[in-house]
């Protein structure tokens, strides 16, 4: 069993409960396949960076859980043929410092803990650097 | 050319913080090595150490797959996207 990070983005035309109804779904495929859910974080509609099958937004969640290797190609085909998925992608946690960050993010996910944001500040320019010639 | 340089002291703002793993989703981590354009900063530039670096390289890779960060942004859409 290895830990997993499971992000995807639901069309942003989906009802309400259409997107509860997903989600749920997508749980249930986990747990089928043998996964186990630590937790889930509901990040919920944005604006995408840029457009996916003509969207210009979409309603974004995200899986934290175990699950053996061979599991995660199923779950990956059926995101691929699912029309209401716009995108997604798997995160295999591992190293040391990845398994620490991940316990994180499943506590701050669960409520356990608050999300620490400790470098922030506006978008640099570019003008804002001067270059190191001499 | 002795220009005069803003940024004379060059630091790993990371290495301060004592950050040891930059989350793809928290984009206050990484938007001070985006360029306006959100272009990842050499990190001669913005003081990056190299470990700090490839973390904020692969978060920000990460973070264009799945559309939290533009791929390329033209001068129109500079000022129309934000990244909150
Ligand atoms: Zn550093």
């Amino acid at each position: 069993m290895k830990n997993y990070e499971q992000i995807f983005i639901l069309k942003p035309s989906l009802s309400a409960d259409e997107i509860t109804t997903k989600i749920a779904s997508i749980k249930d495929v986990i747990i089928n396949n043998g996964g186990a859910i630590l937790g889930f974080k509901d990040i919920g509609m944005r604006r995408l960076a840029y457009q996916i099958d003509r969207q210009t937004r979409g309603y974004f969640g995200v899986f934290y859980f175990t699950i053996e290797t061979n599991a995660i190609l199923e779950l990956e085909r059926l995101f691929r043929v699912s029309e209401d998925v716009l995108k997604f992608m798997t995160i295999t946690y591992e190293s040391k410092i990845e398994l620490k960050a991940f316990a994180d993010m499943v506590d701050v996910a669960n409520g356990k803990k608050i999300e620490e944001k400790r470098i922030s500040g506006r978008l640099p320019r570019e003008e804002d650097y001067d270059d190191e010639r001499e | 050319m002795a220009e005069k340089r803003k940024f004379k002291k060059r630091y790993c703002k990371y290495c301060e913080a004592k950050i040891d793993y930059i989350d793809y989703k928290d984009m206050n981590l990484y938007k001070h090595s985006l360029s306006e354009r959100y272009k990842i900063m050499p990190r001669r530039l913005t003081g990056n150490c190299k470990v700090h670096q490839d973390m904020v390289t692969d978060a920000i890779k990460r973070a264009r797959h799945i559309a939290l960060v533009p791929y390329i942004v033209d001068r129109k859409q500079v000022t129309q996207y934000s990244l909150d």
